[in-house]
C-alpha cells in the first residue's frame, strides 16, 4: 500500500496549487492537473497483477478504534477495477475541462472540486472500514453538491444542488444508522472481515431493518425509483461533472456498496424482491422517459437512470450469472455514459445548444466529434460487438435462467435495451446528419484536442473491450466476480458470438423494436404530450411537499412557541415546572407525610395571618402603592418569623431590604405607567389557577423534605467550631466571611458588577436610541 | 502549586476585570490588559487540564477547612476539559472583539465585563458545592445581563429584558432547591450530597431533583422553556453573542450532567427517560425553529436549542459511550456555534446586515470566508470528516447499543435538518446574487482581523475531526470518571468517607 502514498501526495500537492496552474497556463491547466488521477491509475496498474491474481493489500491505522472506526484501506480486483476506472475516466474529464472552461469565472473551485470529488471516490471503493466509506460517500455528497451549484447564478441550479444533497445526504443518514447496526451485529465494521460473517448477520433479529437501511442509502445515491429524480435536475453541474457524475463516480457509489454487500446481506427474500423490483421499475421508466426528453444532457441522464436500474435489478438477483453480467454491464456504462456526456459538452460547445431539435448537420463542421459520437452510440445501442453487447447477452441469460423471474424481466430488458437503441440514433443521426440546423449566432467548430481525445480513447476501449472479451473476462472479470461473491476458482468464458440463442434472438428483437422507436419518435412525442400532466404526480412532487410541509410545520410551531410575549415565557416556564415536579410527585408510592396541624400559640397564628394576608391584598390591590404595602407586609411577616426563631440578624437584613426596596418601589412609582390589570378575566382566572398550584405543590414538596430528613445537618458542625477554630462568636457572620467566604465574594462580585450596569444604563436612558425593529418574535 | 492552579481560572480574570475597570479610559493599556489576561487565562486552564488529564482529580477547600464544611472547588477531567474550551472560546472572542467591538461598548466596560464573565463560567464549573455553583450562576448572568444591554437600544433592551427575567426565573427555582435540598440533605457539597442521598428515599431525591431540573434546563435552553434564547442572543454585537453561544448554555448543560450523574442517581430509570424524552423534543423544536426563520443569527440561536438535545440525549441514556459522546459533543458544538457568530459578525461588517435577504455574493467575492463558513456549518450539520460527524456517530452508536431506535431516527432527521438550515444560510448570504443592500453601508473594517479568531476556530474543528481518536479517548475517560462517584467523593470528602 505504501505505493499508494507518493500519487496521493501528487495529487493533493497538485490540488492545492491548482489556482497557481490555472493563473499561468489557463486552459491548458487541466493537463497538469490530470498528472494526479494518471500517476494514481499507474500504480493502480501496476499493483494489478499482483491483485488481480489473489493477492490483496490492505493497510489500516487506528482511528477511534474502540467503537469500531478504523482508517483501513482494502484492494482486491473489485476495487482495483473500480478505482481504476474511476482514475482513467476523471484524467480524462480534467483533461476535457481545460477545453470547456475556457472563459469561466470559477474554473479554479471547479477544479479543486473535481479533483476532490474524484479523491473520494476513490476513497469509497477502496476502504475497508464502513465508517471510512461513509465519510468518503458523505463528501462524494457534498462535492457534488457545490459541483452542481457551482453555476449559482442560475437559482435552479442552486435548487437542483440542495436537492441531490436532501435525498442523497438523507439516505446517507439514513444508511448510518444500517452501518452501526451492521457493526453492532456482525462485531466488526471491516468489509474484509463482514464478508465472512454473512450467515451470522442474514440470520440476526435486525437483519431486517439493517438492510433496509442501506437499501435506503444505496437507492437514493444511485438514483433508483422513487429518489431517482435528483438525478436529471443535476445536470445544472458543468458538462465535465455531470459526465463524472454519471459514469464513474456517485450514482456508482449506490450500486459499488451493493456489489460488495452481497455476500454480507444479499441472498435472502427481501434482498431480491426490493433491489428486483426497484431496479426493473427503474429500469424501465428511466428508459421510458430517455426516450421522450430533447434536451441531449437529459435524454441521457435518464438513459443513466435506467442503466443503474438494470445493475440493481441484476444484483438483486443475485445469482452468479447476474452478477456478472450487472458488473459487466457497469463497466461498459461507464466507459460510454461519460464519454457521452461529453460530446454533448463538444456538441453544445460547437453548436451552441443541447436541444435535439434545434440542430443537424453538424457531421461535416465537427468531423471528429462525429466519429467519436458514433463510437459512444455504438456502445449505448448495445450493438455487437461492443462490451455493452457482451452485457446485454449477459443479462438476458441471467435473466432467462432464472424461475423466479424469467417471465418478467426478459420482456423488460428488450424494452430498455430497443428504447436505448432508439436514443442512440437520435442521438447520433439528428445532430449530425440532415440540413445544417444549430442555434442563432452560434460559430460552429471542431472541439480541440484536449476534448476529443478522452470521449474518443473511452469509447474506443468500450469497443476493444467487447472484442477481446475473451481475454478480458479471464482476467479482469474471473477475479473480480470471485472478490464481490468471496468465492474461489471459478473460471469464465466469453465469446463476442455465442451462436443462434434465445437470448441472441431477443436482443435482435430489441433492435427491431428500437429501429421501430426511433422512426416513430414524432408520434411518441405528440402522444406524451397529451399526458404530460401525469407526470407532475412523480415522486418529485412528494419532495416538494415534504419540503413545504416541513417549513410549514415549522414556521406554524415556531410562531406558536416563540410568540415575542415575556408573559408566555413566563407561564410557559412556570408550567413546565408544575409538570415536572407533579410528574414526580404523583406517582405511585411518593412518600407524603400526612400534615400535622404544629401552631399552637396565638402568635404564631398573628404571623401567619400577616404573611398570608399580604398575599391577598397584593393580588386584590388595585393602586400600585397598595400593591407593594401589601408586598412589604409580606416580607415584615417573614422577618417576624426569623426573631421566633431566634435568629435576630437575618430578621434585621431582612427588614432592612423589606424596607430599602419599599422606599425605591414608592420613588419610582412615578415613572411608571398608570396600574391597569392586563389579559381577560379568563386570563387571569388562568394565571390564578397556575400560581395556587404551583405554590401548593411547593409547599407540599416543602413539607415532604423538612418532614423526612435525610440525614444530620452540617450547620451544628458550624456551631460547634465557630469560636474554637475560627476565633468568632456570631456564626452567622463566620459562616458568611469564613467557612463560606467563597460565596461571599461572589456575592460581592455581583453587587460590584451591577453597579457597573446601574452606570451604563443611566448613561443611555439620558439619550435613548430608537429603533424600529422589534426583536423577537 | 495545585491549589493555585485549581483557583486561578477564576482569580485571573478577577484580576483582570479589576484592572481594566480602573483603566477604562486608556485605550490601549486596557487592550494590552485584557489580551493578556485572556492569555493568562488559557495558560491557567491549559496547566489545570494538563495536571489533571496526568495526576487525577484536584480538590481544595476554600480557607483550609475541610469538606463539607467549607467550600470546595474540584476539577475532574469533566471539568478540566470545560474550563480549557472555554477559555479558548474567550482568547478568541477577545481577539475578534479587538477588531470588532466599537469605542462606546469599550469605553462602557465591555472588557471587564467580560472578564467577570468567563469568571463565573469558569468557576461553575470547578466548583463542588451547589451554592457556591449558585453563587457563580448569578455572576454570569449579572455580567451577561448588562453586556446584552450594553448598547443600549431598544432593540437590544427587549431582548435582555426577555433573557434576564426568564433566567431570573431559573435561578428562583434552583434557590428554592437549594433551600429545600438543604432542608433534607443538610448539606450542599456536591460529593458529601452524593453520599447522603444514596442512602435516603428515591422517591423524595427524584422529586426535589426535578425543581433542579426546571432550573437547569432553563439555563440549558431545554424544550420547552428555551424562549429566552432566540429572544436575546441575535441582538449584541458578534463577539457577544459568539461567547454567549458557545458558552452559557453549556453552563447549564455542565450542572444537568454534573447533578444528574453525581447527585441526582437514585431513580435512573425515572428520571433519565425524562431526560431522554425532552432531548428529542429539544432536539427537534431547535431545528424545526431554526429553520423557519431568516435572519443569519437566529437559525444559529435555534440551533443551539437543537444542539443542547443531543448533549442531554446523551446524559439521558447514561451509558458510558452515551457520556462520552455527550461530553465530545460539547467540546465540539462549544468551538464550532462560536465560530459560526464570529462569522455573521464578519458578514454583518462587510454587508451592515444580519438578515439574509439583504444578503448575498459572498461565495463570488469572498472566497476564504466562504470556506472558512463551510467547515464549522458542515461540522456543524454532522458531515464527515468533521468534528460534528463523530460526536453525532457516538451518540447514534450509543442509542442503537441501548435499543432507543425512535431517539435514533429523531436524531438523524434532526442532523439532516441541520443540514439544510445550514443550506439555508450558505444559499442566502452566500450564493444568492440578488438582493436588498443595506443603503450605504460602508464595511467599517477590521474584517481581516476578525478572521483571525475564525480561521484559529475551524482549524480546531478539523483538527478535532482528524485526532478523533485521542478526542474520543479523552472524552470516554472523563465519561468513565464521572460515572464512577466514588473516586470523585474520595477526591473532596477523603478516604474516610
Amino acid at each position: 500500500m505504501t505505493d499508494f502514498l507518493l500519487p496521493t501526495i501528487v495529487f493533493t500537492v497538485l490540488t492545492a496549487f491548482a489556482p497557481f496552474f490555472v493563473a499561468r497556463l489557463k486552459d491548458r491547466a487541466g493537463w497538469i492537473l490530470a498528472i494526479g488521477p494518471a500517476l494514481f491509475l499507474a500504480v493502480l496498474l501496476k499493483s494489478a497483477p499482483g491483485v488481480l491474481s489473489g493477492g490483496k493489500l490492505t493497510s489500516s491505522v487506528s482511528w477511534i478504534s474502540e467503537v469500531g472506526i478504523n482508517f483501513s484501506f482494502y484492494v482486491d480486483s473489485f476495487g482495483l477495477t473500480f478505482a481504476s476506472l474511476v482514475c482513467l475516466i476523471g484524467a480524462f474529464i480534467i483533461i476535457y475541462s481545460g477545453g470547456y472552461n475556457s472563459h469561466y469565472h470559477y474554473t479554479t473551485r471547479f477544479y479543486v472540486l473535481m479533483l476532490a470529488f474524484m479523491a473520494s471516490m476513490v476513497g469509497v471503493v477502496l476502504s475497508d472500514n464502513l465508517i471510512l466509506l461513509f465519510v468518503f460517500w458523505e463528501l462524494t455528497s457534498i462535492t457534488s453538491y457545490l459541483l452542481i451549484g457551482i453555476n449559482h447564478e442560475e437559482e435552479a441550479n442552486v435548487k437542483a444542488a440542495l436537492q441531490a444533497l436532501v435525498v442523497t445526504a438523507g439516505g446517507g443518514l439514513v444508511m448510518l444508522m444500517g452501518i452501526v447496526m451492521l457493526g453492532n451485529i456482525a462485531g466488526t465494521l471491516e468489509l474484509s472481515e463482514l464478508i465472512a460473517r454473512g450467515e451470522v448477520i442474514r440470520q440476526h433479529p435486525l437483519y431486517f431493518w439493517t438492510v433496509i437501511c442501506f437499501f435506503v442509502g444505496c437507492l437514493t445515491k444511485s438514483a433508483q425509483f422513487p429518489f431517482h429524480f435528483w438525478l436529471p435536475n443535476a445536470m445544472a453541474a458543468p458538462t465535465p461533472a455531470s459526465a463524472f457524475i454519471h459514469s464513474a463516480t456517485m450514482v456508482k457509489a449506490g450500486v459499488f456498496l451493493l456489489f460488495r454487500l452481497t455476500p454480507v446481506l444479499g441472498g435472502t427474500e427481501i434482498w431480491f424482491r426490493v433491489l428486483t423490483s426497484a431496479g426493473a421499475i427503474t429500469m424501465v421508466l428511466g428508459a421510458l422517459f430517455s426516450l421522450l426528453r430533447h434536451d441531449m444532457k437529459q435524454v441521457l441522464a435518464y438513459t443513466t437512470i435506467s442503466a443503474l436500474g438494470t445493475i440493481t435489478m441484476l444484483i438483486g438477483v443475485g445469482t452468479e450469472a447476474s452478477i456478472v453480467a450487472a458488473f459487466v454491464f457497469m463497466v461498459a456504462h461507464a466507459f460510454y455514459k461519460g464519454s457521452l456526456f461529453l460530446i454533448t459538452g463538444m456538441v453544445d460547445h460547437g453548436a451552441g445548444t443541447r436541444d435535439l431539435r434545434q440542430m443537424g448537420g453538424l457531421r461535416k463542421l465537427m468531423p471528429i466529434t462525429c466519429t467519436v459520437a458514433f463510437l459512444g452510440v455504438l456502445s449505448l445501442g448495445g450493438m455487437m460487438p461492443t462490451l455493452s453487447f457482451l452485457s446485454k447477452e449477459l443479462m438476458l441469460e441471467a435473466a432467462l435462467h432464472n424461475h423466479a423471474v424469467e417471465k418478467i424481466l426478459p420482456p423488460a430488458i428488450v424494452f430498455t435495451g430497443a428504447a436505448f437503441l432508439a436514443v442512440a440514433i437520435r442521438l447520433f443521426v439528428v445532430p449530425f446528419f440532415g440540413p445544417l440546423k444549430h442555434a442563432e449566432g452560434a460559430h460552429v467548430h471542431e472541439a480541440p484536442l484536449s476534448m476529443w481525445i478522452g470521449p474518443g480513447i473511452l469509447t474506443a476501449l468500450g469497443v476493444f473491450l467487447g472484442i477481446t472479451c475473451a481475454g478480458f473476462g479471464k482476467e479482469v472479470i474471473t477475479p473480480v466476480y470471485n472478490d464481490i461473491l468471496h468465492g474461489h476458482g471459478h473460471e469464465l468464458h466469453f465469446h463476442v458470438w455465442h451462436g443462434v440463442t434465445k437470448s441472441f434472438l431477443l436482443s435482435l428483437t430489441a433492435y427491431a423494436v428500437g429501429v421501430a422507436l426511433f422512426f416513430m419518435r414524432r408520434r411518441i412525442f405528440a402522444a406524451f404530450e397529451k399526458v404530460e400532466g401525469i407526470t407532475k404526480f412523480g415522486p418529485e412532487k412528494g419532495y416538494d411537499l415534504f419540503m413545504g410541509s416541513i417549513y410549514k410545520v415549522a414556521s406554524f410551531q415556531t410562531r406558536i412557541i416563540q410568540t415575542g410575549y415575556l408573559r408566555h415565557y413566563m407561564m410557559v416556564t412556570v408550567l413546565f415546572a408544575l409538570l415536572m415536579i407533579g410528574f414526580a410527585m404523583l406517582r405511585e408510592h411518593t412518600p407524603i407525610p400526612a400534615f400535622e396541624w404544629e401552631m399552637s400559640y396565638l402568635h404564631e397564628y398573628g404571623i401567619a395571618l400577616m404573611i398570608v394576608g399580604g398575599c391577598v391584598l397584593a393580588i386584590l390591590a388595585n393602586r400600585k402603592l397598595m400593591a407593594i404595602v401589601a408586598l412589604t407586609m409580606v416580607g415584615f411577616g417573614v422577618g417576624v418569623v426569623y426573631v421566633y426563631f431566634s435568629a435576630p440578624d437575618l430578621a434585621m437584613t431582612q427588614v432592612l431590604v423589606e424596607t430599602l426596596a419599599t422606599v425605591m418601589f414608592a420613588l419610582v412609582l412615578a415613572f411608571m405607567p398608570p396600574f391597569r390589570p392586563l389579559g381577560t378575566k379568563r386570563q387571569r382566572a388562568l394565571n390564578l389557577t397556575v400560581a395556587a398550584a404551583f405554590g401548593t405543590l411547593m409547599s407540599v414538596l416543602t413539607w415532604i423534605s423538612f418532614k423526612l430528613q435525610a440525614s444530620e445537618s452540617i450547620s451544628s458542625f458550624f456551631a460547634e467550631t465557630s469560636y474554637l477554630k475560627a476565633h468568632g462568636k456570631n456564626v452567622v457572620n463566620v459562616i458568611l466571611v469564613d467557612y463560606r467566604g467563597w460565596d461571599t465574594f461572589g456575592e460581592i462580585l455581583v453587587i460590584s458588577i451591577a453597579s457597573i450596569g446601574v452606570v451604563t444604563l443611566l448613561a443611555h436612558s439620558v439619550r435613548t436610541k430608537k429603533g424600529a425593529e422589534v426583536a423577537d418574535g | 502549586m495545585t491549589k493555585a492552579l485549581l483557583f486561578s481560572p477564576v482569580l485571573i480574570p478577577y484580576f483582570t476585570a479589576t484592572l481594566c475597570f480602573v483603566c477604562h479610559k486608556m485605550k490601549r493599556t486596557q487592550r494590552v490588559l485584557v489580551v493578556s489576561g485572556a492569555l493568562l487565562h488559557l495558560a491557567a486552564a491549559i496547566a489545570l487540564f494538563v495536571q489533571v488529564r496526568g495526576h487525577g482529580i484536584i480538590a481544595h477547600t476554600a480557607g483550609d477547612w475541610s469538606a463539607p464544611f467549607g467550600i470546595t472547588l474540584v476539577a475532574d477531567l469533566l471539568s478540566a476539559i470545560m474550563v480549557l474550551v472555554s477559555s479558548i472560546i474567550f482568547s478568541a472572542t477577545v481577539v475578534y472583539a479587538l477588531f470588532s467591538i466599537g469605542e462606546e461598548e469599550e469605553h462602557f466596560f465591555y472588557y471587564p465585563l467580560m472578564h467577570t464573565l468567563i469568571l463565573g463560567i469558569s468557576w461553575a464549573f470547578l466548583t463542588g458545592d451547589l451554592f457556591n455553583m449558585y453563587v457563580s450562576f448569578e455572576v454570569m448572568l449579572i455580567s451577561s445581563f448588562i453586556l446584552l444591554g450594553l448598547r443600549g437600544g431598544r432593540f437590544q433592551m427587549e431582548g435582555s429584558m426577555k433573557y434576564f427575567l426568564v433566567n431570573l426565573l431559573s435561578s428562583i427555582f434552583f434557590l428554592t432547591g437549594l433551600g429545600i435540598l438543604y432542608g433534607y440533605a443538610g448539606t450542599l457539597n456536591m460529593a458529601d450530597l452524593s453520599v447522603k442521598l444514596a442512602t435516603a428515599d428515591p422517591r423524595v431525591v427524584t422529586l426535589i431533583s426535578m425543581i433542579f431540573f426546571v432550573a437547569f434546563g432553563i439555563k440549558s435552553a431545554l424544550f420547552p422553556v428555551f424562549s429566552w434564547l432566540p429572544a436575546a442572543y441575535h441582538t449584541p454585537p458578534a463577539a457577544t453573542s459568539a461567547i454567549f453561544a458557545g458558552l452559557l448554555t453549556k453552563v447549564g448543560v455542565y450542572a444537568l450532567i454534573r447533578s444528574y450523574t453525581l447527585i441526582f442517581v437514585a431513580e435512573v430509570e425515572f428520571t433519565h427517560q425524562i431526560i431522554v424524552v425532552i432531548a428529542c423534543l429539544t432536539m427537534l423544536t431547535g431545528v424545526l425553529g431554526a429553520y423557519s426563520q431568516s435572519d443569519f443569527r437566529r437559525i444559529l440561536s435555534f440551533h443551539i436549542i437543537s444542539q443542547i438535545g443531543y448533549m442531554i440525549w446523551g446524559l439521558g441514556m447514561f451509558t458510558q459511550l452515551a457520556l462520552a459522546g455527550s461530553i465530545f459533543y460539547l467540546f465540539h458544538h462549544i468551538i464550532v456555534k462560536s465560530n459560526l457568530f464570529f462569522i455573521s459578525g464578519i458578514v454583518q461588517n462587510l454587508h451592515g446586515s444580519y438578515k439574509l435577504d439583504r444578503l448575498g455574493y459572498l461565495f463570488r467575492n469572498k472566497l476564504v470566508l466562504s470556506m472558512l463558513f463551510f467547515i464549522p456549518a458542515f461540522s456543524l450539520a454532522g458531515f464527515p470528516p468533521l468534528s460534528g460527524f463523530f460526536a453525532k456517530f457516538l451518540l447514534v452508536k450509543a442509542g442503537v447499543d441501548s435499543g432507543a431506535y425512535w431517539a435514533v431516527i429523531i436524531a438523524l432527521f434532526v442532523g439532516l435538518m441541520t443540514a439544510l438550515s445550514m443550506t439555508k444560510i450558505w444559499g442566502g448570504a452566500f450564493l444568492k446574487l440578488r438582493n436588498h443592500p443595506v443603503e450605504g453601508h460602508e464595511p467599517p473594517g477590521g474584517a481581516k482581523g476578525m478572521m483571525v479568531s475564525v480561521a484559529i476556530l475551524a482549524t480546531i474543528t478539523v483538527l478535532i475531526g482528524i485526532f478523533s481518536g485521542p478526542m474520543f479517548s479523552l472524552a470516554y475517560d472523563a465519561a468513565t470518571q464521572i460515572l464512577d462517584r466514588s473516586v470523585y467523593i474520595t477526591a473532596v470528602l477523603g478516604g474516610g468517607a
